[in-house]
């Protein structure tokens, strides 16, 4: 059987071509329209976090990945609900890098080299997002806030609305965020042994997560220096706390992933600053404005504190949804350019293996699992290793 | 996945069976080479013996059984971490973080106190410069400390006024110039004006005014006429609750004990509560002091007044901003032109 998209030769009972990922069943349009090649049990569309975020899972790993996450919000919504609100807000704000940095370890995302993956992700990216943090919450910029604070306290409308300060804190904070958010990764990405599009998307998202804890921090630093435990306005906290450490985190990780992944570019080699990069840098800008923007117009109103947990909430589900087509189009159309320039890509099978996430057999020089589309390229960093070098099962 | 090779079958060779005369050949595209395929490990036959049992008189065809290819050597483990483990250490690590929170928490408070703020909390902010600093007080005193003062000279009608600071000790005087007739914003219809000092924006209506100062510091005062005489000591407590503490932003609200104030003018009434708190958002939280004022004439309009400061990285920080604005910023004069012009109409 020949694949209707790339006409590379394909097994007769394939339902996916081992080259470029597409539909192959008597009956398939071209390409692949729905199923997600970074984890071929889910719809491109579906808005799942940790397949998202975490492109290296599988079905089964990406579920202990779930349960993490929402054990650590039970436990930081606890720390809130009984009024220790120090330990809440700490932990609200390392919650997501706690977790991104032991998915790092889990799945060798580091490729064996944790030291300038943890260096380059996180610690530049905390240290840098904690200064320019300090800069715009504690010293410089201080009365600006104040300001800003002091008009939503009145509900003074829009017309009072301070120009300077919101544009201060809608606009150029957000840039500086960005690009304080890119450094580590871009670093990282330009290396040989990183320049794949998934590992940028993944070093982006970590950064991101990093810059938003560090934020958050010294945003509500102010916590550390009041009472111990507290029983007043605990019910307020609830919005703010689950917007700090979900919404805001994976809103600034998703948007620097995705500008980070266009650094990567789709295939073998990173693209660089090409105006792609620069187009998704632009769009990250815009996520994290729009979300300040939402947020900070949104503190005008009554129940403010929920509608901008709402509003962040829709600006993270668009962003997701961008980063999952990003994804998946990436991994296609880098596949088909494969075949269609007859290259080898250096994350195909050497030679045979098992598809991490159905454990059929992988063909050798396959992209993509015949049985159920899913890329090796989003495989863990160990499984890719090992696909790209010894025969796994095959030639026993 | 896998088909059996071409060719004759195992044990030797069979008979020719008669076949249909073969169609002639249509030319076709050249056929890809078919990839190689691994080969498939014969499964183990058991060796138990068979039980006999009875044959039914139909039986229904077996549903087909398609066997995955067993591993001949088992993939790659594609987690370094068991699960249990990787949850136990995402767990483990935010406990640790709650507990490092709790510490810098403990070693950054500079109260002493580390107790649950109730509503009788009085003055647990402390400090210099309380929120009535710049006024006359005769009671108690809003942030607690100073014990009580009293000063004659309430709320000048224009000049300048002699203030007494209550907390932290020590008289000063102060020198606040009047509101410029005019400058300020008008409520009800002309029942009070409320200056605007300079470095303070304001706008208002019939009924309210707001301002605000660019350095977080901010104002509201309103208007409305009663039915009857009230005792404005009596209802600061319900008034702070339902401008402040029932306010979603406001967490941590420590407040003082309401203070009577000196009648004069036309007031038939007057009072003020102090109080401090956590202003929180999405975008962080804030520390902010401030007081409420109440006050009550002859033809029964009362003034209520509110303001506030947003300073420092404690309440206490910004109870002694707030001090320092009402004292020699604008606060002091929003407060002293308002009740001065309302209790001399």
């Amino acid at each position: 059987m020949t694949c209707p998209t790339c006409h590379s030769p394909v097994p007769e009972v394939a339902v996916y071509c081992s080259k470029c990922g597409a539909a192959v069943r008597p009956g398939a349009t071209r390409g692949r329209p729905d199923s997600y090649a970074v984890q071929s049990s889910e719809s491109v569309r579906q808005l799942a976090f940790v397949s998202t975020l975490m492109p290296h899972t599988t079905r089964q790993t990406g579920t202990r990945y779930r349960w993490a996450l929402a054990l650590s919000a039970g436990l930081v919504l606890l720390f809130t609900l009984i009024g220790v609100l120090s330990a809440a807000v700490l932990a609200a704000a390392l919650a997501v890098p706690i977790v991104f940095l032991l998915y790092l370890y889990d799945l060798n995302v580091w490729e064996d080299a944790p030291v300038p993956v943890v260096a380059g992700v996180l610690g530049i990216t905390g240290v840098l997002g904690t200064v320019v943090s300090i800069v715009f919450y504690r010293t410089t910029f201080r009365d600006e806030l104040y300001e800003l604070g002091g008009s939503a306290r009145i509900r003074a409308g829009l017309s009072e609305l301070p120009i300077g300060p919101f544009l201060l804190f809608v606009v150029l904070l957000p840039l500086l965020a960005v690009v304080v958010m890119n450094i580590g990764p871009v670093w990282l990405a330009a290396k040989p042994r990183f320049d794949d599009m998934i590992d940028g998307f993944t070093f982006g998202v970590a950064a991101g997560a990093a810059f938003a804890a560090a934020e958050t921090i010294v945003a509500f630093s102010s916590v550390f220096s009041g009472d111990i435990r507290t029983t007043q306005g605990l019910d307020s906290w609830i919005p703010v706390i689950l917007t700090v450490m979900i919404v805001k985190a994976l809103v600034y990780a998703t948007a620097t992933g995705i500008a980070v992944a266009a650094f990567s570019g789709r295939g073998e080699g990173y693209d660089g600053f090409k105006p792609t990069y620069y187009a998704n840098v632009a769009f990250a800008l815009v996520a994290l404005v729009l979300y300040w923007g939402g947020i900070r117009l949104l503190a005008y109103t009554d129940a403010g504190l929920w509608f901008g947990f709402l509003w962040g909430s829709v600006v993270l589900a668009l962003l997701v949804l961008r980063a999952r087509m990003v994804l998946h189009g990436a991994l296609l159309e880098a596949a088909l350019e494969d075949v269609a320039k007859g290259h080898r890509s250096k994350a195909a099978v050497t030679d045979d293996g098992w598809c991490p996430e159905c454990e059929m057999p992988l063909i050798p020089d396959a992209l993509f699992c015949v049985a159920c589309g899913q890329s090796v390229r989003a495989a863990s960093g160990d499984t890719r290793r090992q696909l790209r070098s010894a025969s796994v099962g095959g030639a026993a | 996945m896998t088909t059996p090779p071409p060719g004759p079958p195992p044990g030797g060779e069979q008979p020719q069976q008669p076949t249909q005369p073969q169609q002639p050949v249509q030319p076709t595209q050249p056929v890809q080479p078919v990839q190689p395929v691994p080969p498939v490990p014969q499964q183990p036959i058991p060796q138990q013996p068979i039980p006999q049992q009875p044959i039914p008189q139909a039986v229904a065809a077996p549903a087909p059984v398609y066997y995955a290819p067993a591993p001949a050597a088992a993939p790659v483990a594609p987690t370094k971490l068991p699960k249990n483990m990787l949850v136990g250490l995402v767990v483990g690590g935010l406990v640790l973080t709650g507990g490092t929170g709790l510490l810098m928490g403990k070693v950054l408070n500079k109260d002493d106190g580390g107790t649950a703020v109730t509503e009788n909390t009085g003055g647990s902010p402390g400090g210099g410069g309380g929120p009535i600093g710049a006024v006359t007080t005769s009671t108690t005193q809003p942030f607690g400390g100073g014990g009580t003062t009293a000063t004659t000279q309430p709320f000048g009608g224009g000049g300048t006024t002699a203030t007494t600071q209550p907390l932290g000790g020590g008289t000063t005087t102060t020198t606040q110039p009047a509101p410029q007739p005019g400058s300020g914003l008008t409520l009800g219809n002309g029942v009070v004006t409320v200056p605007v000092p300079s470095g303070y924006s304001g706008e208002g209506t019939a009924e309210y005014a707001v301002l605000g100062s660019q350095n977080g510091f901010v104002a509201y005062v309103d208007a409305v006429k009663l039915d009857g005489q009230l005792d404005a000591v009596t209802v600061m407590g319900d008034l702070l609750n339902n401008w402040v503490v029932s306010n979603e932003n406001y967490t941590q609200v420590q407040r003082a004990d309401p203070a009577a104030l000196e009648k004069f003018g036309t007031v038939t009434s007057i009072a003020v509560i102090g109080y401090g708190g956590m202003y929180t958002t999405q975008n962080g939280s804030v520390p902010t002091c401030g007081s409420l004022w109440l006050a009550q004439r002859q033809d029964l309009w009362i003034v209520r007044v509110q303001l506030e400061g947003f300073a420092g990285n404690s309440i206490d920080e910004a109870c002694k901003a707030y001090g320092d604005e009402f004292q020699n910023g604008g606060l002091g004069q929003i407060i002293n032109g308002t009740m001065g012009d309302f209790g001399s109409r």
